[in-house]
């Protein structure tokens, strides 16, 4: 089953944090950070699954996605396969892009709760129920009652959280790959300011 | 703000994530959402609040509580929220309530009423928040209230909510099984429900069901592929397909169960190979999830009943993995591989390439798993490349979790498959230099024991070689700055044993390096413990040979420093070691022969060299012993006393408890009673045959030789007590601390004549003997499964036992004086019979019983405070005081040899096992074959050291 859907931005603080084995809020945070200090540690273009018993106990693991300013993280027991959970992050991804639309860290921020509806779509008791995202779009627009609208929050400071996670990866890695060094550090480092929520 | 649409939230919660995002430090953040809180807190207990406002102010406390803050004072609003009409305000009340608690809170109690109500509305929506909430909050005690409605749920004209109450019913039955087992038949039904989602969300709880029974559910095989067929030939609306795959979860899944299905089961298998056929053929390997598919099929080949069509495309796929660019599907491959190598190991051989570059990955789950896979295809033939590269490995990694694992596991390889003797010591000096902390101890104290018994079977110079370069190898290795605290117990032992044994390095270089390593961990009693001993030894050697060996300043210095330490283990070792020193070569020879380690250590369990001194004072007119079960509470205070000490020397913690007389006095009056069937003691007839009536029960009364099958039988009652009740794991140790004063004399002192042996009890060692012959085959076992040996056990057994024989037949020739004295029950029903038993067992080493002994003597009182080594006799002296004449008179050197005996089997013996709890099983059953002798009493250490 999976045990936990996190979203955990890049400054590694939580977006979404979902136990499907409740955990205490201490204990929750704890998870949290070490899971972010796993994954920022890892290097770029390796895989995306981590083994994870010394953090969650023996046999788990977590999968987890890389988008612009946020790590998508699932943590799942051995009775489900890797590479079909990395397909549901990505589920996960394109429903929200359906719902808002280029989704970004803000949307998440904003519209946590949001959040929760679209998994409780998909996931529950930690089984996944389903993976199409037209489907699950269709039944997060009868809870609410009403069609979503797709609405950005205007905010004036920040950029990078606006990057539409879809697409900001190849952005980012494009801006690393061909600027000089001094710009780039000059960019990691404004983006990394701005990012701050 | 524009996403609120609906959704979003007021400005003040933008304000909210906009300031905590600009906070520039983690106080200033808590700050502001302690702010936050106070505001809420405020807002949520005002009546007037709108109800809309009110779900904001809810959300924004699921925020701060994500954040990490304490928010329980709003739980009871969440609940509130959970009773509201509107459809939004409940989910959000359902919500914030299944984040916030979980459903062992006393609020659950509140939610259980409106869930009840809500499953059955007529608004779907509705119905689905509650299930979810349902799969959230109900904990066994609640399921009875809901499960009616849930299981009516299952028959509701939409798909979503069948799917969600199968689901709900599901995490019933994980929390509860027993409430919700009359209704496992519901999730068979449910797998024919005409919508696809209900029968794909249905196989969830039947894999746990099939995990659990596979048996039970053999019939739904046909059924299974059956689906898994139609699936994968695209019988499914298109509104199934992901990614041009056609329902890939449901075929995921399908394969799970068929995986456990098949395993083993022929005739089910045969069922599966068409279509998993098919889906080799149809695979997508272009995509993730069709990957994923692929990967999943091989994971079911892998563990039905083999085929070779099968295994052969299942390999075809592995290779393709393995060859990918994507470090996933590489991953995948590497897990997949480890998977086929327990059906055909010969699969490897062409990916050897694939696997080494894994290794070289800088991805360390990569790596990691690629490690997995090295692991399960070792063999003899490639353990030495493949543990030196888990220990480059190990080294590298700063993750103790798994660095103390991939430790574990290169022990495991080395002690299964070493090549070479002295490879497994320097794989093992390896480990423990980096790891030593994080290894198991009972992988230390196995290398002690490997390095002590040898390895060639008759050959002592490989031996002998071997153990120079391992003295060598350690002394290059304490060079090193911090060495775990294992590691160098081990090295302090094998110094100490064999440092000076080859001649190359002169004692005072090896007690020099020794002193550093006791200086250097000033804070570490273990390793301190371990050196001094090794110390001792190095010096003991010397003596017994005659060489002279200066005093080195540091040795004195930390020998005056260890006499006045904290710990009285370390104490104790001081003052063992400056005894030593004053003793003449003979002395010392015999209470510290040379190279030792491996041999049995005799024991005189039943003080008979007390016989002849017991009789003289009742011929003075000594009041005789009266068994404890006879005496009343207020006879003998003395007598307490010593039952006391004896007692709490087992463990020292305990002493309070044991204090008070009335606790020690049933339990010994009840082992007494079982052991002692005369009550009047002092006209026994034969008191040395007595004294066996006494070991082999009371079923033999004459007192003969007693035959094997009875010693057999005494054994096996001692080892159940001793392992058992408490009280008699508690008095278990007095006896060894006296039995080693008696192995004391009857070692120094065999020609002093105070030792008396009858033939009785002679015939009850040869008894023991063939006890221990039975033991040794499971023993031989043992140690051929750890080292491959079966015959060294073997042969220190014989040693052991050969020396067992010859000590005992010593004592009997000094024997002839065997005076029957009734007074020998006096000393004999004061150590509890049980132990008597223990006694059997070669080695009691005095380590851990003087050391609490000496404690108890500051607890006593100034009066019995002596030094701590003379401590051992202390007791007994109080109780009666010419015990001690009889030591000097009889014994000549007894008080001078008897001591340092005791220090010298602890020397010999304590090393081994030091405080070694997990080792303490197999060192009991090590010690009556006589394979190692090693430290006894583990709990004691612990209590001691910590």
């Amino acid at each position: 089953m999976i045990q936990a859907v996190m979203v955990i931005s890049t400054l590694g603080k939580p977006r979404l944090l979902k136990f499907y084995n409740f955990q205490d809020p201490e204990k929750r945070q704890e998870l949290v950070l070490s899971i972010f200090q796993l994954l920022s540690e890892r290097p770029e273009g390796v895989s995306n699954f981590v083994e994870t018993d010394a953090i969650f106990g023996p046999g788990t693991k977590l999968v987890y996605k890389h988008l612009a300013t946020v790590y998508f993280v699932f943590v799942f027991d051995n009775s489900e396969n890797e590479l079909a959970m990395l397909d549901l992050v990505q589920v996960f991804v394109e429903t929200l892009n359906r719902c808002f639309k280029n989704v970004c860290e803000l949307d998440i921020v904003f519209n946590f709760n949001k959040l929760h509806t679209v998994l409780d779509e998909m996931i529950l008791g930690g089984q996944v129920i389903e993976t199409s995202s037209e489907e699950i779009v269709r039944s997060v627009e009868d809870i609410v009652g009403e069609t979503i609208k797709h609405n950005k929050p205007h905010t004036k400071v920040d950029f990078a959280a606006l990057q539409p996670l879809i697409f900001s990866s190849h952005f980012q890695d494009r801006i690393r790959r061909t600027l000089p060094e001094e710009i780039r550090l000059a960019f990691e480092f404004i983006s990394s300011g701005l990012s701050v929520l | 703000m524009g996403s609120q649409g609906g959704w979003g939230q007021s400005k003040e919660f933008l304000d909210l994530v906009k300031s905590i995002g600009e906070a520039r430090s983690k106080a200033e953040e808590d700050r502001i959402i302690v702010r936050e809180l106070e505001y809420l807190k405020r807002r949520l207990a005002d009546p007037d609040v709108p109800r809309r406002k009110m779900k904001e102010l809810l959300l924004r406390l699921v925020y701060a509580e994500m954040l990490g803050h304490d928010a329980s004072f709003g739980h009871i609003h969440a609940v509130k929220m959970t009773h509201d009409e509107s459809l939004p305000l409940k989910r959000t009340g359902y919500l914030a309530v299944a984040l916030f608690i979980d459903e062992r809170h006393d609020l659950v109690i509140l939610v259980v009423n409106t869930i009840q109500k809500d499953l059955r509305s007529d608004n779907y929506l509705v119905v689905c928040a509650a299930l979810t909430a349902a799969s959230r909050l109900i904990g066994e005690e609640a399921i009875p209230a809901v499960l009616p409605q849930v299981v009516d749920l299952l028959a509701h004209p939409k798909e979503a909510v069948r799917k969600k109450a199968v689901m709900a019913l599901h995490r019933f039955y994980q929390r509860s099984p027993s409430s919700v087992s009359h209704l496992v038949s519901n999730f068979r039904k449910k797998l024919c429900d005409n919508d696809p989602g209900v029968m794909g969300a249905t196989l969830c709880p039947l894999y746990d069901l099939v995990l659990e029974d596979p048996n039970a559910y053999k019939d739904l095989v046909v059924s299974f592929v059956n689906i898994l067929k139609q699936v994968a030939e695209r019988r499914l609306p298109t509104s199934y397909d992901y990614h041009q795959m056609p329902a890939p979860f449901i075929q995921i899944k399908l394969l799970k169960i068929l995986a456990v299905l098949g395993s083993g089961d022929k005739q089910a298998s045969g069922h599966m190979y068409t279509v998993l056929g098919d889906i080799f053929r149809k695979g997508d390997s272009a995509s993730n999830i069709g990957n994923a598919i692929l990967y999943e099929c091989i994971c079911c080949i892998s563990c039905i009943f083999p085929n070779s069509k099968m295994l052969d495309a299942a390999a075809e796929t592995t290779s393709k993995f393995l060859k990918s660019d994507s470090h996933n599907l590489k991953y995948m491959g590497i897990d997949a591989l480890g998977r086929l190598i327990k059906i055909n190991p010969d699969i490897a051989e062409e990916h050897q390439l694939a696997v080494i570059d894994c290794l070289e990955d800088p991805d360390d789950t990569l790596k990691r798993k690629t490690f997995e896979l090295l692991y399960k295809m070792t063999k003899s033939t490639n353990i030495e490349v493949i543990v030196d590269r888990m220990i480059e490995y190990m080294i590298s990694i700063t993750d103790h979790h798994y660095k103390a694992e991939i430790a574990s596991r290169c022990v495991e390889l080395a002690e299964q498959f070493a090549p070479s003797n002295q490879w497994f010591i320097q794989t093992m000096n390896k480990v423990f230099e980096h790891a030593g902390d994080l290894v198991n101890i009972r992988v230390a104290h196995n290398l002690m024991r490997l390095i002590a018994e040898g390895f060639g079977e008759e050959d002592e110079g490989a031996d002998s070689q071997l153990r120079s370069s391992a003295v060598d190898s350690y002394l290059r290795i304490l060079g090193e700055p911090k060495l775990p605290s294992s590691f160098l117990q081990i090295i302090c032992w094998v110094l100490g044993e064999y440092g000076t044994s080859d001649g190359k390095h002169p004692a005072s270089y090896i007690i020099g390096k020794l002193c550093d390593v006791a200086e250097a961990h000033p804070t570490d009693d273990t390793v301190r413990g371990y050196a001094v001993s090794a110390i001792l030894k190095i010096f003991a050697f010397e003596i017994a040979v005659g060489r002279k060996t200066a005093m080195l300043p540091e040795f004195q210095s930390l020998v005056d420093e260890l006499s006045a330490s904290h710990s009285t283990d370390l104490q104790q070792r001081a003052y063992e070691v400056q005894a030593l020193l004053g003793l003449d070569k003979q002395a010392v020879g015999s209470v510290m022969p040379l190279d030792a380690s491996c041999e049995d250590i005799e024991v005189d369990r039943n003080l008979s060299f007390l016989n002849s001194y017991v009789q003289q004072a009742l011929e003075n007119g000594a009041a005789p012993y009266i068994p404890e079960s006879e005496r009343s509470g207020a006879v003998s205070v003395g007598n307490y006393r010593v039952q006391d000490q004896h007692d709490t020397s087992a463990h020292a913690l305990r002493f309070e408890a044991y204090e008070l007389p009335k606790p020690s006095v049933p339990t010994a009056t009840s082992q007494a009673s079982v052991y002692l069937p005369t009550t009047d003691l002092v006209p026994v007839p034969e008191p040395s045959y007595y004294k066996e009536d006494h070991q082999i029960g009371r079923s033999q009364p004459s007192g003969s030789a007693p035959s094997g099958e009875f010693g057999a039988k005494l054994r096996l009652d001692g080892v159940q007590k001793k392992w058992g009740r408490e009280s008699y794991t508690s008095s278990s140790t007095p006896s060894s601390s006296t039995s080693s004063q008696q192995a004391a004399n009857g070692a120094s002192n065999s020609d002093g004549g105070a030792p008396i042996s009858s033939q009785a009890r002679e015939s009850s060692y040869g008894s023991k003997k063939q006890q221990a012959t039975e033991v040794s085959a499971e023993k031989q076992r043992l140690a051929a499964s750890l080292f491959g040996s079966a015959a060294k056990a073997d042969r220190k057994a014989h040693a052991g036992r050969r020396a067992t024989k010859e000590s005992s037949s010593t004592e009997k020739v000094t024997a002839a004086n065997a005076a029957p004295q009734p007074a020998k029950e006096q000393v004999v029903p004061a150590v509890p019979p049980p132990d008597l038993m223990d006694l059997g067992e070669p080695v009691p080493s005095s380590a851990p019983s003087a050391d609490p002994f000496s404690q108890l003597d500051g607890l006593l009182g100034p009066a019995s405070a002596s030094p701590v080594v003379s401590a051992t006799s202390a007791p007994s002296a109080s109780n009666t005081p010419d015990l001690m004449s009889i030591f000097s008179d009889d014994t000549g050197t007894t008080s001078g040899s008897a001591e340092p005996a005791v220090g010298a089997q602890k020397g010999a013996t304590a090393k081994k096992g030091h405080s070694l709890q997990d080792a303490l099983q197999k060192d009991a059953t090590a010690r009556q074959v006589g394979v190692t002798p090693t430290g006894n009493n583990p709990n004691l250490f612990k209590d001691l050291l910590g």
